[in-house]
């Protein structure tokens, strides 16, 4: 990135936060938490840090106009000291769900920056100039809801599983492809590492008996813990059919047929009807199915790690520069539309590529090798993935 | 204030315990060692411990409610030696054999008394409404608190039903809860520092005995670590390595990607045997056919390979160093270069 495009971003940064700088909140203790910010043109990582309260952190984000910020999900007695010399007072707890680990690694493009060459395959070198090319990963709609749809069934989970109150969760866009869930609450306050292994464990499904869910003698599917995401996914799989492709065109038929009784069978755990309906064979792959569809794939890095710095609410991402965001969990939104007002005016670009992305309640057209004038806060996307340059 | 002696004989950890002893106790402490209770207790204390080193659990015989002054008596007073012994394996064997001490009770009498043992313990169970093969429900994070995930896969929460912040759990499983909870206080309590210096008389005599037997058993241990260099195992091993020479209760994940790595590095069977008799539940059969299936040599005949390091990352037992980098396997893990070895 040149010294055009560096400065076009910081102005980005700039009107963002001189008109959202509120948004900026870290959770209370403030000042018993670590504080780490990317700063500077070489975007070094500055950890350890600690400030008073919320107006201090903003003021100096104003100031510094940092790449990314981020503060611990621990509380400490010296924040400001080095990690074995920290002493926790007591620990939240984070998940980050990422499209990547739900096998959705959005449009993936390699791009050529000496030639301008844009290849949807992976290649080692360009076939035109024989340079490296750049893996890019960029943002897609589909990509962010199923992941919005994941960290809802995680927030569920929370709820139904855990006890914890919705009052206690928090759920962010993370500005880029993936979602955080926050949780401040008594219960997670003092767990051991070992314990937060276990939910993490529960959440991904490691070392599950399926046997001591799903009884086929009995012909029953528990319908608590693990067993009830595993029946919720069965209806899903019953309600849509024709999107599995392991069914076939009979199997659908019959499903369509008696498709309510089916579901309220299967909400009460009982799998006779779906048995008798569709052979031992179909319904044993509908549970595989809905087994896999009820892994709810957390990065347990985070969520292990007590010592673990997240990203700051209301702070830009710099693989996006879009920010971290508060969603609702109830809404039924495309959290990008959501995206605060900032940098609306036009700029012009030169443009590699873009691919084509829905933000704002916009649909941004897919561009190759153009020169186009768009909005300051897409330019500052496509700018931060190394595709577009100022002119 | 009256007593069941005989209650407080099977379960001398118990509150109640302490307040018997307290109103017990006419003799002054200069007359201890001619006490013949106390002489008796003090026996009974090395019993207990000599037990758990030789059989991994600890006896309760009829004979001791007759005696039940000198068996109530005897447990702080065995917690006191293993606290002087000051030793994590020990310490382990110990509070391991007691645990099991009390899940065998519970058992024989029927559960009868696992209500008051939870109530004593502050473990906080409540009826199950919802759930027709349970009887109990507490709360997850107290379930976590006992770790009861080490104890094989049946009981990791994924494989549990769970709602609303309870586990559902049998009689049984409550018993083996409430069994680990008093282990683990027992560990706790038996942490606090004693000097061996201020034993006198029985005491004292008492000690030396168990510090022989003690030392005895642990030279049986000595030749695997000579024999076992650490430069070389990556740290997942070496941290998984040394709990399991403390004598910890591995889970089921840990103790086969142990296992499955020191296969894989050529230990002999007899020799990760030997270190496994270091658990507080070994069944030398059981390990041994384990240990042999997993070598290949058993069963289907599959010799397993010890897991990926992305495997330990999800198992969360990765603790990598800077000569991690780039490997993607424990089996790639060359340490430290020796010439940066030999200058520290």
């Amino acid at each position: 990135m040149n010294e055009s495009e560096l400065r076009f971003l910081k102005s980005v940064y700039s009107e963002y936060y001189l008109k959202h700088s509120n948004l900026v909140e870290v959770p209370p203790p403030v000042g018993k938490r670590e504080i780490g910010f990317v700063i500077g043109n070489e975007k070094v990582m500055r950890r350890h840090m600690s400030f008073q309260d919320n107006e201090a952190i903003r003021k100096y984000i104003l100031n510094n106009l940092p790449w990314d910020a981020f503060h611990s999900c621990s509380v400490y007695e010296f924040p400001e000291n080095p990690i074995d010399k920290k002493n926790i007072i007591w620990n939240e707890i984070a998940f980050d769900i990422d499209a990547k680990d739900l096998g959705c690694e959005g449009e993936v493009y390699w791009i050529c920056d000496r030639c301008g060459e844009v290849l949807k395959k992976g290649l080692q070198k360009c076939p035109r100039c024989e340079n490296e090319l750049r893996e890019v990963n960029f943002i897609t709609s589909t990509c962010i809801e199923k992941t919005y749809e994941k960290a809802k069934e995680l927030v569920f989970s929370l709820i139904e599983d855990f006890g914890i109150s919705e009052k206690e969760i928090k759920i962010f866009y993370s500005g880029h492809m993936g979602f955080h869930v926050y949780v401040d609450a008594q219960v997670f306050r003092e767990i051991s590492q070992d314990e937060r292994r276990e939910i993490i464990d529960f959440l991904l499904l490691n070392e599950l008996q399926p046997s001591l869910l799903v009884t086929f003698s009995q012909l029953q599917v528990k319908n608590i813990g693990v067993g009830r995401r595993v029946i919720s996914n069965m209806i899903k799989i019953i309600e849509s059919p024709t999107d599995y492709v392991f069914l076939d065109e009979i199997s659908v038929k019959k499903i369509e047929q008696r498709k309510n009784e089916l579901i309220s069978s299967i909400k009460e755990g009982s799998l006779k009807l779906i048995l008798s309906l569709l052979g031992q064979r179909i319904l044993k792959r509908i549970i595989q199915e809905a087994l896999s569809m009820s892994k709810i794939p957390i990065d347990p890095s985070v969520t292990l790690d007590e010592h673990r710095i997240i990203r700051m609410p209301g702070t830009l991402n710099s693989k996006s520069s879009f920010p971290k965001f508060e969603v609702s969990l109830n809404e039924r939104i495309y959290p990008l539309d959501l995206l605060p007002s900032y940098g609306e005016k036009s700029i012009k670009l030169k443009i590699k590529f873009a691919p084509s992305l829905k933000v704002k309640g916009e649909t941004f057209k897919k561009l190759y090798n153009t020169e186009e004038e768009i909005p300051r806060f897409y330019a500052a996307y496509l700018v931060s993935k190394g595709v577009a340059q100022v002119v | 204030m009256e007593f069941n002696v005989f209650l407080l004989a099977k379960y001398p950890f118990l509150e109640e315990a302490k307040s018997f002893l307290e109103s017990y106790s006419t003799v002054s402490f200069e007359n201890l060692s001619s006490d013949e209770d106390y002489t008796r207790a003090v026996k009974r204390g090395v019993e207990r411990i000599k037990e758990a080193i030789l059989f991994k659990k600890i006896s309760f015989k009829n004979e001791n409610l007759i005696d039940f002054k000198a068996e109530i008596l005897s447990f702080p007073i065995a917690v006191a030696f293993i606290a002087a012994l000051n030793d994590d394996f020990l310490r382990n064997i110990y509070a391991t054999a007691e645990g099991k001490r009390i899940h065998e009770l519970l058992k024989r009498d029927s559960y009868s008394d696992l209500e008051l043992l939870l109530r004593d313990q502050k473990i906080n169970f409540y009826p199950s409404e919802d759930s027709p093969s349970s009887l109990y429900k507490i709360a997850f994070s107290e379930y976590l608190k006992v770790s009861p995930q080490k104890w094989g896969k049946i009981w990791k929460l994924v494989n549990r039903q769970i709602k609303l912040g309870f586990v559902y759990v049998t009689r049984e499983e409550l018993s083996r809860l409430v069994s680990e909870h008093i282990k683990n206080r027992i560990l706790e309590r038996s942490r606090h520092p004693i000097d061996a210096e201020s034993f006198s008389g029985p005491l004292k005599k008492g000690y030396i005995e168990l510090k022989n037997v003690w030392d005895s058993y642990k030279s049986r241990f000595a030749k695997f670590e000579k024999e076992t260099s650490e430069v070389s195992f990556p740290p997942c091993m070496v941290r998984l390595l040394s709990r399991q020479e403390n004598g910890e209760n591995l889970s089921h994940v840990e103790r086969r990607s142990l296992v499955t790595y020191l296969i894989a590095k050529g230990q002999s069977i007899e020799e990760i045997i030997n270190l496994l008799k270091s658990s507080p539940d070994f069944k030398e059969s059981i390990a041994r056919y384990q240990v042999e299936h997993l070598a290949g040599l058993k069963g289907s005949k599959k010799k397993y390979s010890p897991p990926s390091c992305e495997t330990m990352k999800s198992y969360g037992l990765c603790f990598s160093d800077e000569w991690c980098k780039g490997i993607k396997h424990p089996l790639q893990y060359k340490g430290k270069p020796f010439s940066q070895t030999s200058k520290n």
